[in-house]
């Protein structure tokens, strides 16, 4: 079989296609909001929520809980917020809140999981939730819908709060006097990238998932300009890059998350240099 | 340069087949002399699900997805290639092909029942984690709240080292 055979083999399983579109519609929100959340310095609060959503799926687990979606999303969300307000606290600053955050999260997830655990693969079932080897391949049609809406939910508040965005990006100071309500647009896209971040754990895993995030934005970065050619070549970037890396993932027996992540590396620089060619970098 | 690329070809084809047929053959025998009829017999078998086509990533997803929905599957033939494991349980043994994820940390498993049943353990099964291809029809039952997947009538095609 040649390849493309063995891809149209491949695809006759339902489960490829779930995880092609899904696939593509998570990295298509994470790098929506990725450009954003690169300028505004918080490329690592996607690592931090993730390790929260990590500790919730361990409360879940310990808690037997069937579907532990609604709990994983209420609790990262509501850690975003909470982000958000002590990153405002001079007390402690916000890559300290995030780190003391996302490190609590993950150590207490695996106490959980370790004590209380009835499965007999703790580590398996860590290692799945942290690198999310195959999970995106074993996604319900339950799951797509929720993708599809997610999606939809993005880009619909990216689209309708696009200058709010993009002023609070660049300048809150500015923003804050000219009567825009920065902390609510702060606070809607912090809750906007936890739920990404919820959904984007069964791509990537929980530990990965901060490449989603900053890698397409960057490599944008390096080629073009303005916010909104950025943001758009971040979104190609970042569904190319996806699609790519399942589609290698499933043909040469590779794990999904780090062979996207790898994806997006090669990108990065493949544009690092393309931007040194045409002068941007 | 051809006939050097060929020489190489020949030699390591004749070193594999050398390998194949020592110790694999003194374990396996009994299953040979038993399956290797209904082999041929069956070699025109339809398969509807042939794991060992795929990828490790799509095979550990396939198998997810029949244990997980495993009515979608029942009846079905199926043929696996991976890794033999056997576990006595309360007086029974069970025999099984397991296969591990991209990043070796989770693993699925399928049990076979072999169809000869006048096979016996150990002497006549392949020792724990020998790379075995087996056929069978997918089935499966239920135990306590546990659902387990079967292939029954099972077939060992083949047991490499």
């Amino acid at each position: 079989m040649n390849i493309f055979e063995t891809l149209a083999f491949y695809f006759e399983n339902q489960f490829v296609w779930n995880a092609v579109i899904v696939g593509v519609l998570i990295a298509f929100c994470s790098s929506l909001l990725g450009v954003t959340l690169v300028l505004k310095r918080f490329s690592f609060i996607g690592d931090g929520l993730s390790h929260v959503a990590f500790g919730a799926i361990a409360i879940a687990s310990v808690l037997k809980l069937t579907n532990n979606m609604p709990l994983v999303l209420v609790v990262t969300v509501l850690c975003a917020v909470l982000l958000l307000r002590t990153g405002q606290n001079t007390k402690i600053k916000g890559d300290a809140a995030v780190a003391m955050i996302s490190v609590g999260a993950l150590a207490i997830g695996y106490l959980l999981m370790n004590v209380f655990s009835a499965s007999s693969n703790i580590s398996g079932d860590v290692c799945s939730t942290l690198f999310g080897s195959t999970s995106i391949l074993t996604l319900t049609e339950t799951d797509v819908w929720m993708s599809a809406i997610l999606a939809l939910i993005v880009l619909a508040a990216f689209i309708f709060f696009y200058n709010k965005i993009f002023a609070v990006t660049f300048d809150e100071s500015f923003s804050k006097t000219t009567g825009t309500h920065v902390e609510l647009y702060n606070l809607l896209i912090a809750v906007i990238i936890a739920l990404v971040i919820v959904f984007a754990m069964n791509l990537v895993g929980s530990l990965l998932i901060s490449a989603l995030v900053i890698f397409p934005a960057l490599s944008a970065m390096r080629v073009f300009k303005s916010f909104k050619s950025v943001t758009i070549c971040s979104v190609v970037i970042s569904v190319v890059c996806s699609l790519s890396g399942i589609l290698i993932s499933i043909l040469a027996g590779t794990p999904v998350g780090s062979t996207i992540v790898a994806v997006d590396i090669v990108v990065f620089f493949a544009f690092f240099l393309a931007g040194k060619i045409g002068g941007r970098s | 340069m051809k006939e050097v690329i060929a020489a190489l070809v020949l030699a390591a084809a004749a070193l594999s087949l050398t390998a194949c047929g020592s110790d694999s053959n003194k374990n396996s025998t009994a299953i040979e002399k038993t399956t290797s009829a209904v082999r041929e017999a069956a070699a025109d078998d339809k398969i509807d699900v042939d794991l060992t086509a795929m990828s490790s990533t799509m095979i550990y997803s396939k198998v997810f997805n029949m244990v997980t929905t495993p009515s979608d599957y029942k009846g079905q033939m199926v043929r696996m290639r991976w890794n033999f494991s056997t576990v006595e349980d309360e007086g029974e043994r069970y025999y099984a092909c397991i296969i591990a994820d991209a990043t070796a940390c989770c693993s699925q498993g399928i049990e076979f029942e072999l169809s000869d049943k006048s096979l016996k353990y150990p002497k006549d099964y392949p020792k724990a984690d020998e790379e075995i291809t087996v056929k069978g029809e997918f089935d499966y039952y239920k135990r306590d709240v546990y659902t387990y997947c079967v292939l029954r009538n099972a077939e060992l095609e083949a047991i490499s080292k």
